[in-house]
């Protein structure tokens, strides 16, 4: 059995090193070559061209921009349906940009249908402030507070000090816990199920999850509704307007 | 569809009726202690011819005279030979040093159909629930065209509640005093064949020929001999190419004027009137539309019912009453339009057509810098009001000019539309000193003299003060605390919609969300794992605080240990030879080391303690005898160099630690002692 050699494993290490750099330097370049031809294709009106270059460096770079340029790039394409998906997948990463929310308002209108949202008013406005947030922002703030809590807890230790949770620590526990609730419902959409998008044009909507079922009702592309379970190749969908159904997966995409 | 009952003389009488009503009640309790005032009731009838021809109409008076009130409708006798038409209802109450008197009179008219000698049967009216009966009345009718070659009789009646007028007395509709009269095309001066000669509609237009955007007056009027009620247009007048001024109308006074038209009285009401206003040259024809009416035969009807629906307050719409409906038209109208001349057209004339006067005013005389100054124009006169527009004004240097607002207000003058218009123009000079506001000028073009004319206001000289407000820098000099009139603001339009444009980066920012997450993350970990550290060994330590001997059996064991390691290097340290000190030193160390380990380990004071009571403690604790032996072994060698026996010391140091290694295994796996410490 041959020795251990410091010299060797670290000359090997170096390599190695060496070769993951170049290779992950080798990857970000490629995805910024594919984002930038996918932006130039679209500038020159190719957007079919450029609907293939963004899904190519979504593959490897799931941005916001990527997400919101495709969406763009399907709209002008004339597909509804995958540009709402898009700026959906967009508005989740990034809740705040005007640019995404106007023009999914705009691609809005386009939907056929409009499903009244029958929530009770608070969900109603839960829901339009967590629209504005991402779960990993409330969840970071959630663990600022746990960490300025744990922090005094910590200092309270070292000195041998009986722990009392006083008026700011009540406050720190208090958001600490409140963002933490507000990530989990956002994360959950408040028990709604996961958002998802229609991607035909008058999808059907049974009574249960087989093609016998009775037809329920039919969607139109573009709509939004929420999967509350899945089954085989069925999805459990709701609207906002309490209707419900089975719709085939191949009809809808989940945001 | 408009429905106006408007113009019967009885119903316009009603209001007067009620205030009459309203003075009885109050008179009567004075009536009442003044018998002796009252006057004799008297009931008289009364024709106002006693010769007629065919289809001349005759007036049949009624009066009832000294009655206050409870006078029923009177009951005619049936009448063969004539057309009976209900023309209303009137009465008179006045009271005058103490004495009243009171009238009451109902009229009708009589349209003979055959010659003849007639003889009209008393007539019976009722009041007080006394039933009274005039005079019986007689009347020769002749044929037609008789009685202009016979001399005409004083009428017998001395008195006629319907005013009597020629047709030479006829206002003439024509419009002002304008040359332009218009020929009476539309008068029915012959009425046309098959139309119903007792009522008729008359639209008459006061001028054939204008200008453009001359007002030209287009009248409506019924003519009727009828009980009528006019219900609205049934088609409205088509009048394209023209702007169209409605005029108000005067209900009030509707159905009160009487004219003669071809020897035969009729009742005559205006029912529209619009100022009409052509856009531009050329032939137009209006199509005057249509007026639906319905009228009233009177038809004898002798019963009870009658006697009380037959009053006047009912309009004549008994029960017994026959209501006719009947559409009246009239020929389409054709006017010339004549266009402007060019001639002498001032540069300042926007199409203004009529007669205007012009007024201006500047509501201040001294202002300071950037102060606004309200200029306001009034234009007044005859024409089409709503048209006219301001007047340019002049560019003016370091002024700030702006349209504010316009008024128009529009009457009724002299059978023609006029009005005025008054427009605000904001000035805000900006130089100080003298400013001048310039004489604005407007022309309008004069139809009756064919001339344009124009009209100057006067100059206005406005001084202009230094700013007292501090002048912030800008692109224009604008001026902060500044009026800014409102046109100047407006809202940007929205010409397109569409999405907004990719982007064109990605967003490279150093803390990204994410970053931020997955830092807070694990600093939150390792937070929280210092902290359940801190916390195991604060208790650890508090634990030990209140358990010494345990903290002793487990310090012992490390204790021992290092203890071994120390005395294992020694030993390879020395490994020639060996001075008699330095093996004196190293199994001394051994022994110490020795009862440190088993003074902790059996909870012994090092100081006070002997081999028989560490034998004991062990022998209490089951440990195996070759242990304790090997123990007593280690102490006596440790003995044995102490009192000089140094010879194969390299042996004894290496056995010293084999047997020292034996023990500290055998005690630190002993159950029993293990149990006794916890228990401790």
């Amino acid at each position: 059995m041959t020795r251990f050699s410091w010299k060797k494993g670290i000359t090997s290490g170096s390599v190695f090193g060496a070769l993951l750099v170049l290779v992950c330097w080798g990857v970000s370049g490629s995805e910024g070559n594919s984002f930038q031809d996918a932006n130039l294709k679209y500038r020159e009106g190719k957007f079919s061209e450029a609907v293939e270059l963004y899904e190519q460096t979504l593959r490897l770079h799931p941005v916001f921009e990527v997400f919101y340029n495709l969406g763009n790039a399907y709209f002008k394409n004339k597909q509804i349906g995958k540009a709402i998906l898009n700026y959906e997948r967009a508005l989740k990463l990034k809740p705040r940009d005007r640019d995404i929310r106007f023009n999914l308002n705009f691609v809005n209108r386009f939907v056929e249908y409009e499903v009244e949202d029958k929530r009770n008013w608070h969900l109603r406005s839960l829901a339009r402030f967590l629209s504005r947030l991402t779960g990993e922002e409330c969840l970071t703030v959630s663990l600022i507070g746990y960490f300025v809590l744990a922090v005094q807890i910590f200092v309270g230790l070292i000195h041998r000090k009986r722990f009392v949770l006083g008026a700011m620590g009540f406050t720190l526990l208090y958001v600490t816990l409140s963002t933490f609730g507000l990530a989990v419902a956002k994360y959950t959409h408040l028990g709604a199920g996961s958002e998802a998008v229609i991607m035909k044009n008058q999808a059907e909507v049974r009574y249960g999850p087989d093609e016998n079922d009775r037809l329920a009702f039919r969607l139109p592309e573009g709509l939004k509704v929420f999967v509350k379970k899945e089954m085989n190749d069925w999805y459990r969908i709701e609207l906002l307007n309490g209707q419900s159904g089975w719709a085939m997966k191949s009809q809808i995409s989940v945001v | 569809m408009k429905r106006l009952a408007l113009f019967l003389p009885n119903q316009i009488r009603i209001p007067k009726l009620l205030l009459l009503a309203a003075i009885l009640t109050f008179a009567s309790s004075d009536t009442l202690f003044m018998a002796h005032a009252v006057e004799e009731s008297q009931l008289l009838a009364r024709l106002d011819k006693n010769r007629a021809e065919v289809n001349e109409e005759i007036h049949l008076n009624i009066k009832v005279e000294g009655v206050q009130s409870g006078i029923q409708a009177p009951v005619l006798p049936a009448i063969t030979g004539f057309d009976i038409f209900y023309s209303g209802r009137s009465s008179r109450f006045s009271f005058v040093n103490g004495r009243s008197e009171s009238l009451t009179e109902f009229n009708y008219v009589l349209i003979p159909k055959n010659a003849g000698k007639y003889v009209i049967e008393p007539i019976e009216v009722k009041w007080n629930g006394e039933t009274h009966r005039t005079e019986p009345l007689s009347i020769e009718i002749l044929a037609s065209n008789q009685l202009s070659n016979q001399p005409m009789p004083q009428s017998a009646g001395a008195w006629s509640t319907v005013p009597q007028r020629q047709a030479s007395q006829v206002p003439n509709r024509a419009y002002g005093s304008s040359p332009n009269v218009p020929p009476q095309t539309n008068s029915p001066t012959s009425l046309p064949e098959g139309l119903d000669e007792n009522i008729f509609l008359r639209a008459r237009p006061s001028k054939l020929s204008v200008f453009t955007n001359e007002q030209l007056i287009l009248d409506y009027v019924i003519l009727t001999r009828y009980d009528t009620r006019y219900e609205g247009f049934e088609e409205e007048p088509q009048t394209s190419g023209f702007w169209i001024e409605e005029f108000p109308l005067d209900y009030q006074s509707i159905g009160k004027e009487n004219e003669v038209v071809n020897g035969k009285q009729y009742v005559k009401a205006e029912i529209k009137k619009i100022a009409l206003f052509p856009t531009a040259p050329g032939q137009y024809v209006i199509q005057p539309g249509r007026v639906k009416t319905s009228v009233q035969i009177q038809e004898r009807q002798n019963s009870i019912f009658n006697e009380f629906f037959n009053d006047s307050f009912f309009s004549g719409a008994g029960l017994f009453a026959r209501r006719v409906a009947k559409i009246l038209t009239t020929q389409p109208i054709s006017v010339q339009v004549k266009a402007l001349p060019e001639v002498g057209k001032p540069q300042s004339f926007k199409g203004a057509v009529g007669e205007f006067r012009m007024s201006t005013q500047v509501d201040k005389r001294v202002v300071e810098q950037n102060e606004a100054v309200t200029l306001k124009v009034v234009l007044e006169g005859r024409g089409n009001i709503e048209t006219l527009s301001l007047p340019a004004l002049p560019e003016l240097k370091n002024t700030k000019i702006y349209e504010s607002d316009s008024s128009s207000q529009m009457y009724k003058e002299a059978d023609a539309i006029a009005g005025n218009k008054s427009f605000e123009v904001i000035l805000i000079p900006s130089e100080v000193g003298e400013f001048v506001v310039p004489s604005v000028e407007f022309s309008f073009f004069n139809p009756h003299t064919e001339h344009y004319v124009i009209l100057k206001s006067d100059l206005y000289k406005i001084q202009v003060k230094p700013s007292t407000h501090v002048q912030a820098a800008g692109p224009e000099k604008f001026v902060s605390g500044m009026p800014v009139p409102e046109p100047a603001k407006k809202s940007v339009q929205v010409e397109s919609e569409d999405i907004y444009f990719i982007k064109e980066q990605e967003e490279t920012s150093f803390m990204s969300s994410k970053k931020i997450f997955l830092a807070m993350l694990g600093l939150d970990g390792i937070l929280s794992l210092l902290i359940l550290v801190l916390f195991g060994m604060q208790r650890r330590e508090d634990y030990f605080e209140t358990n010494q001997p345990l903290k002793r059996a487990l310090a012992a064991g490390k204790t021992m240990q290092k203890g071994m390691q120390t005395l294992s290097h020694l030993a390879k340290k020395t490994s020639g030879s060996v001075s008699a000190d330095e093996a004196n030193s190293y199994f001394n160390r051994c022994a110490r080391l020795l009862d440190e380990y088993l003074g902790s380990k059996l909870n012994l004071s090092p100081h006070g303690m002997t081999h028989s009571d560490v034998e004991y403690r062990l022998r209490e604790l089951e440990v195996p005898d070759e242990i304790i032996r090997k123990i007593h072994e280690c102490y006596d060698a440790c003995d044995e160099i102490r009192f000089g026996r140094t010879a194969r010391i390299h042996e004894k140091q290496a056995a010293m630690i084999e047997h020292l290694k034996l023990i500290f295994k055998s005690l630190e796996h002993n159950e029993q002692l293990k149990n006794k410490v916890s228990k401790k």
